[in-house]
């Protein structure tokens, strides 16, 4: 009998928090930034994908440029749930912590950005054709835009539903090591 | 039959008929042939049914049909260009979601492009992300099997505490992956018969006082490196994560000679279980034996030392033998001649 390896169990658990965070993230955008609730639930569904595969993209280049060593590490983890060569249990607990508030910060931020870029796209002002303005242009003045209320908005959505994801994860380590 | 016949039958030159019957004239022909014609006639005949399946498809509005339509030319670039099949499978759902827009954003009547509508286009971006994801994860899976590759001890591994990956157990004849072992053991059995020629039929003197220096055991890097390239055995990433020693001691019974002990053991990464239950630790025993002033070597076949299933929760408690042997100072190398 011989086995392979598949990524379900990430795959399950990322499925779960998508459809959380893009719950929890509309109704947030409901609430401040005064949309239709069909117009939230898209946007709020499209920036999470994007943020999602953000992440991913990011960690796939990363483990294949990474030299040998540091790849042993990234592989101990995903394998094996354990930090390689890395005995005290605070230690492995900081590093969690260090990376998941760093994925937090990214997160932010090319959300911030993904649901600017979003609306340009969605404009229906791009059917027009005489309209002269050209899409690299408006791109260009839409990220070096910065709305601090929508960024504000963005960082307590992330922070409502992560913290969300944080805690089914923590009552499931509960029932785990009980 | 009857029915076939009038549902391929063209209604007009330009139809996906057309191609469905080139497709059919195409591959009795190429049957009936041999060779690169043969191989060409094959090619031409797949390409003809690619276009009529894409062709029909968008005629009778699936919805798969970019899906099919990027995959029969996946399975073209896999035959004719000899593309690599993880890059196919990967490039499979984001070049179906661009297929699908460039289906929406060409107008078959007056044939000209134009942008569609808002909501076509949030529709796109939906299910554009969606495949990048999909193609992320397959990525995810290839790069594992990849990992698996370069270092295949790992499979002997609990993967109990991964949230990543969980092991999916496999009868299929497709999967040429044979009951998993530590690579210190394939190691082992693949320079066994090498170690026993050398060990047999020499000068008992000589023999006997290198045997002597390797009372405690010993790295022998040099003379591994000989022996792996004797056995035709290949290098691995993981190789450098193995400490393998030898260590020779005076037999206490039976025939004069010593016991020989190469001991192969996994520095990498190891689960919580196999901290407990070690199931990398491999041992090849070698007796080797006095025969007048000549010598004899006899090898067991090399085992795990700790089976998982075999090993109960008491004796792990108890120190092995070959880690009372690793309190003595470690790191000397001596190259035996």
């Amino acid at each position: 009998m011989s086995f392979v390896l598949i990524p379900t169990p990430i795959i399950v658990f990322q499925l779960l928090a998508l459809l959380i965070s893009t719950t929890m993230e509309a109704w947030i955008f409901f609430r401040k930034l005064h949309f239709s609730r069909q117009v939230c639930i898209q946007y709020a569904m499209t920036i999470n994908l994007v943020s999602t595969t953000f992440i991913w993209l990011f960690g796939l280049t990363l483990q294949a440029l990474l030299p040998p060593t540091a790849k042993l590490y990234v592989m101990s983890y995903v394998l094996l749930g354990e930090f390689y060569k890395v005995e005290q249990n605070w230690a492995n607990t900081i590093v969690f912590l260090v990376i998941l508030s760093l994925i937090f910060w990214l997160v932010c931020l090319v959300e911030f950005k993904g649901i600017d870029i979003l609306q340009l796209l969605l404009d229906p002002e791009l059917n027009d054709q005489q309209n002269k303005i050209g899409i690299w242009q408006r791109i260009y003045t839409v990220m070096i835009d910065i709305d601090s209320e929508r960024l504000a908005t963005i960082f307590i959505a992330n922070a409502f539903s992560n913290s969300t994801i944080l805690l089914i994860v923590l009552v499931g380590l509960v029932q785990r090591y009980d | 039959m009857i029915k076939l016949f009038e549902t391929l039958r063209p209604p007009q030159l330009s139809s996906w008929q057309t191609f469905a019957c080139v497709m059919l004239a195409l591959f009795i022909l190429s049957i009936s042939t041999k060779g690169v014609l043969r191989e060409a006639l094959a090619i031409a005949s797949f390409s003809a049914g690619m276009i009529g399946a894409t062709w029909a498809g968008l005629e009778k509005k699936w919805f798969f049909t970019p899906w099919l339509s990027i995959a029969l030319l996946d399975l073209l670039g896999w035959r004719v260009l000899q593309l690599p099949i993880p890059l196919l499978w990967v490039l499979w759902p984001p070049l179906s979601a661009i297929f699908w827009f460039v289906t929406k954003s060409f107008d078959w009547g007056s044939t000209q492009w134009k942008l569609p509508a808002p909501a076509v286009r949030q529709q796109f971006i939906l299910i554009f992300m969606s495949q990048i994801l999909l193609s992320c994860w397959l990525q995810f899976g290839f790069v594992v099997q990849d990992w698996l590759k370069n270092y295949p001890s790992f499979l002997v591994d609990s993967f109990e505490q991964s949230v990543f990956v969980a092991p999916f157990k496999t009868d299929s004849p497709f999967n040429d992956q044979a009951q998993p072992e530590p690579r210190g053991l394939t190691l082992l059995t693949a320079i066994r018969p090498e170690i026993r020629k050398r060990f047999s039929q020499q000068d008992w003197s000589t023999l006997e006082a290198w045997l002597q220096e390797i009372w405690i055991p010993h790295q022998v890097p040099d003379y591994l490196q000989d022996l792996k390239q004797t056995a035709q055995f290949p290098d691995l990433p993981e190789d450098r994560f193995w400490d393998i020693t030898v260590a020779a001691t005076p037999r206490r019974s039976g025939d004069v000679g010593y016991e020989m002990v190469w001991l192969a053991q996994w520095l990498g990464p190891k689960s919580v279980q196999a901290e407990a239950l070690d199931p990398y630790t491999s041992e090849l025993r070698c007796q080797v034996l006095r025969r007048g002033q000549s010598s004899e070597a006899l090898c067991a076949p090399p085992k795990v030392v700790t089976e998982i299933d075999s090993k109960t929760e008491e004796d792990v408690t108890d120190t092995p033998w070959w880690q009372q042997l690793r309190l003595w100072p470690q790191g000397r190398s001596r190259k035996i001649q």
